[in-house]
C-alpha cells in the first residue's frame, strides 16, 4: 500500500465504454482525469463523467483518437501527468507511447520494446520459439506472393493469413484450399495496409475447430510477472470475440497451470511490465495449444477476470506505472465462481452482422445481484459509423457456470436498448444453445453454424403493441405525437392509474 | 381501420376496432391500463404486460417480455405496394460508410451476383451484388466517395431484360 508517487492526474486516450471503466478506476484511486473526445462524441458518457475534457478534433479517428499529437497537446494542455490508452486506437503503437514517455509523462502500459517485440507477430513468432512456447507450424519471412504460395504448400491447408501487424482478426483470412490463396493474399493485404499502414503478411495452420484461450498477465517494472487465469473467448463472429468467460470450461487445474506458465514465460521473454494478455488456440480434443499473439494493453474482456478474482485490473495498471511493486504472488491468487460477458453491439446478425448507425432514443440496463455493466453509451446519444460498434459489455458473476448462463440470460432479457438493432437476441440464441451449455463452441462456429441465423418469429401480441404504441396514449396524455383517427383517440377521459 | 406494419421481411396487416386488434385472422383484447411516455403497462387477452417503447417517425420500436421488436408503419396506411417496387432496381449503401472500389460502369451488362463496388465502414468489407441480370444505368459513386446509409449507389435498368 506504498503511496510511491502516484498518479495525480491521468489523461485516457480512448472513448466509449473503455474510457468509462479507465475514469472510474482512477478516480477510486484519487486521481484526477481528462478525457478527450472528437466532434462526434460531445454528448458521450465518458465526457460528462470525466473531471476535464478536451476536443481533440473532427470525427474520423485518424484526426482525433488516432492523432498521437493531438493526444500529447492535450496531456500538455491538462497538466496530465500520465496517459492510459485503453484497447485499440493508440494502446499498441509504441511510438505513440516512448513519445509519451519522452514528453515527460508516465505511460500506463509495458515498455515500448515490450510493444514492439509483441507487435511485430512474424518477430513474436520467432521470440516465442527460443522462449518455449508452443506455436503453430506457420511462416514468416519474405512475403511476395511465390514466397507464401511456396510456404503455403509445406504449411499445408487449412491456413490462415495474418496481418504482421495486425490483432484483433483484422485482416485474417482462412484459406482452405490452394486456389484461395492468392485471392486471400490480396485481401488481407489491403486491409492491413488501411488498418495498420503495413502490408505485411504471415502464414499460419488453422485449426478449424480451437478454443480461443487467453491468459491474463501482470508485471511490475522490477520484474515480477504473474499470470491472473484464463479468459475463454471462443464465441466469435469474423475473428472478433463477442462473449467471453473465466474460467475455460475446457481448463482442468493441471492445463489451467501449464498454460498460466506459458504465458508468464511468454511475457518474461519481452520483459514484460504492466496488464497484458497472451492468446493461445486450444485444441479441444488433444489439449495442445500454441501461442497466437500477445496484446500488450488492457483487454475489452478484463472484466471477467475481475470478477472471479476479485481484483481491479485498471487500479493495478495506474500503481505499477507509478512504480508500485505487485501486491501479491502467484499463489496468493484464485478463481472464484464463474464469470461470462457478453459484447453488445449496433449490428445485425440476421444480415451478416452489419453494423448499424442510430440515436439511442431509450436505455435501461439490468440490475441486481452478480450483474455489472460497463456502456459507453447514455439514452439519447447517437451511434455513428466512425467508431467500432460495440456499445456496452454486460458482465455477470454467479458460483458456477450454469448459473451464470442464467443470470446473463436474465440480464439479456431486462436489458432495453431501443432506437437501434443490436445483437441482443442472438447473444441469447448463443447461450440458450445446448453447445454453448455444453462449452464446445469453438472460433469458427458462429459462422459456421449460425450463418442462417434469424431472430425468431414476432409474437402477434407485440404487433398489437406496436399498433397500440403507435396510435398514442388515451386522450389526457397528449403530451405525446397522437393519431386523431386512431380508433383509441376516442378513449376520451378514459385514464386507471394515470397521474393525476 | 387498417394499418400495416413491417418488422424485418415480415409484414402485417392489422385491422383495428375499438379495442380488439385482427391480425392474421386472429382477435387480441388490448387495453391500456397506465403508464407514463415510453414505459406502458398494457393488458393483451387478459394478461398484463409492461412495454417499453420508442417512437420516431414512422419507426416504433418496443420491449417486452425479454424481447425487442422493431416496427416500421407503412407509408399510407392503406392496402400493399408503393413499397418494393423500384427495390431491384436500386443498389442503396446498406450502412455508412466508404466506397473501396468501383467494379461496374454505365452501361455494363451485369450478372446476378456479380459485384458491384465495394464498400468499408467499421472494419468491415461488404460487396454490393447485382440482385439479378440487368444493365447498370448509372453509377452515382466513385471509389474513395464517403456514403451515408441507404444513398443510392447504383441504379440499375428496369426489370424486363
Amino acid at each position: 500500500m506504498t503511496k510511491t508517487q502516484a498518479i495525480k492526474s491521468l489523461l485516457i486516450a480512448n472513448r466509449g465504454e473503455i474510457a468509462v471503466r479507465i475514469i472510474r478506476g482512477a478516480r477510486a484511486l484519487g486521481s484526477r482525469t481528462v478525457a478527450v473526445y472528437s466532434t462526434a462524441d460531445a454528448g458521450a458518457p465518458h465526457v460528462a463523467l470525466a473531471d476535464e475534457a478536451v476536443e481533440i478534433g473532427p470525427a474520423e479517428a485518424s484526426q482525433s483518437y488516432l492523432n498521437a499529437e493531438v493526444m500529447l497537446a492535450a496531456a500538455r494542455q491538462t497538466g496530465a501527468q500520465a496517459v492510459h490508452p485503453g484497447y485499440g486506437f493508440l494502446a499498441e503503437n509504441a511510438d505513440f507511447a516512448q513519445a509519451v514517455l519522452d514528453a515527460g509523462l508516465t505511460w500506463v502500459g509495458p515498455t515500448p520494446a515490450a510493444m514492439r517485440a509483441m507487435g511485430d507477430k512474424a518477430g513474436a513468432r520467432a521470440l516465442m520459439e527460443a522462449a518455449g512456447v508452443p506455436l503453430l507450424p506457420g511462416y514468416q519471412g519474405a512475403d511476395t506472393p511465390a514466397k507464401l504460395r511456396a510456404a503455403a504448400e509445406e504449411i499445408g491447408y487449412p491456413l490462415l493469413v495474418k496481418a504482421s501487424a495486425g490483432g484483433g482478426g483484422v485482416g485474417m483470412r482462412v484459406v482452405s484450399e490452394a486456389n484461395e490463396l492468392d485471392e486471400a493474399i490480396k485481401a488481407a493485404r489491403r486491409t492491413a495496409e488501411a488498418a495498420f499502414g503495413d502490408g505485411r503478411l504471415l502464414l499460419e495452420r488453422y485449426l478449424p475447430r480451437g478454443h480461443h484461450v487467453e491468459v491474463q498477465v501482470l508485471g511490475d517494472q522490477k520484474g515480477n510477472l504473474v499470470h491472473i487465469f484464463e479468459r475463454e473467448c471462443s464465441t466469435q463472429r469474423r475473428h472478433q470475440k463477442i462473449i467471453e468467460e473465466s474460467p475455460s470450461p475446457l481448463l482442468d487445474a493441471g492445463l489451467r497451470a501449464e498454460m498460466g506458465a506459458a504465458a508468464v514465460a511468454a511475457a518474461k521473454a519481452v520483459d514484460y511490465s504492466n496488464a497484458g494478455t497472451v492468446e493461445f488456440l486450444l485444441d479441444p480434443k488433444t489439449k495442445d495449444f500454441y501461442f497466437l499473439e500477445m496484446n500488450t494493453r488492457l483487454q475489452v474482456e478484463h472484466p471477467v477476470t475481475e470478477l472471479v478474482t476479485g481484483l481491479d485490473l485498471v487500479q493495478l495498471q495506474l500503481q505499477i506505472a507509478a512504480g508500485e511493486p505487485l501486491p501479491f504472488r502467484q499463489e496468493d491468487l484464485q478463481q472464484t465462481g464463474h464469470s461470462i460477458e457478453c459484447r453488445i453491439y449496433a449490428e445485425d446478425p440476421a444480415a451478416g452482422f452489419l453494423p448499424q448507425a442510430g440515436e439511442v432514443l431509450k436505455l435501461e440496463w439490468p440490475q441486481g445481484e452478480g450483474i455489472r455493466v460497463d456502456a459507453g453509451i447514455v439514452e439519447g446519444q447517437t451511434v455513428t459509423s466512425h467508431y467500432d460498434p460495440m456499445l456496452a459489455k454486460l458482465i455477470v458473476w454467479a458460483a458456477d457456470r450454469p448459473a451464470a448462463i442464467a443470470r446473463m440470460r436474465a440480464a439479456l432479457a431486462e436489458t432495453v436498448l431501443l432506437g437501434l438493432t443490436t445483437n441482443l437476441e442472438f447473444l441469447q440464441a448463443v447461450l440458450a444453445s445446448d453447445d454453448f451449455a455444453a462449452g464446445v463452441i469453438d472460433t469458427a462456429y458462429v459462422d459456421r453454424e449460425l450463418a442462417e441465423w434469424a431472430p425468431p418469429p414476432i409474437p402477434l401480441r407485440a404487433v398489437a403493441a406496436a399498433a397500440r404504441v403507435d396510435a398514442g396514449p388515451p386522450a389526457d396524455e397528449s403530451e405525446l405525437d397522437h393519431d386523431p383517427y386512431s380508433p383509441w383517440a376516442r378513449l376520451d377521459g378514459f385514464r386507471i392509474g394515470g397521474r393525476g | 381501420m387498417r394499418r400495416i406494419y413491417k418488422s424485418g421481411d415480415s409484414i402485417f396487416n392489422l385491422q383495428v376496432l375499438g379495442d380488439i386488434v385482427q391480425i392474421e385472422g386472429e382477435r387480441l383484447k388490448i387495453e391500456y391500463l397506465h403508464g407514463e411516455p415510453g414505459d406502458w403497462k398494457l393488458e393483451i387477452d387478459g394478461q398484463p404486460v409492461r412495454v417499453r417503447w420508442a417512437k420516431r417517425g414512422r419507426h416504433i420500436w418496443l420491449h417486452m417480455a425479454g424481447r425487442s421488436f422493431h416496427f416500421e408503419k407503412a407509408a399510407g396506411g392503406r392496402g400493399s405496394g408503393a413499397a418494393g417496387g423500384n427495390a431491384d432496381r436500386i443498389q442503396r449503401a446498406p450502412m455508412p460508410g466508404q466506397v473501396r472500389e468501383v467494379y461496374v460502369e454505365a452501361g455494363e451488362a451485369v450478372e446476378e451476383g456479380q459485384e458491384l463496388l465495394l464498400l468499408e465502414a467499421m472494419k468491415m468489407e461488404i460487396r454490393v451484388q447485382a440482385p439479378r441480370a440487368a444493365q447498370v444505368a448509372a453509377v452515382n459513386v466513385g471509389a474513395g466517395d464517403t456514403v451515408d446509409k441507404d444513398q443510392v449507389l447504383v441504379e440499375l435498368d428496369g426489370e424486363d431484360q
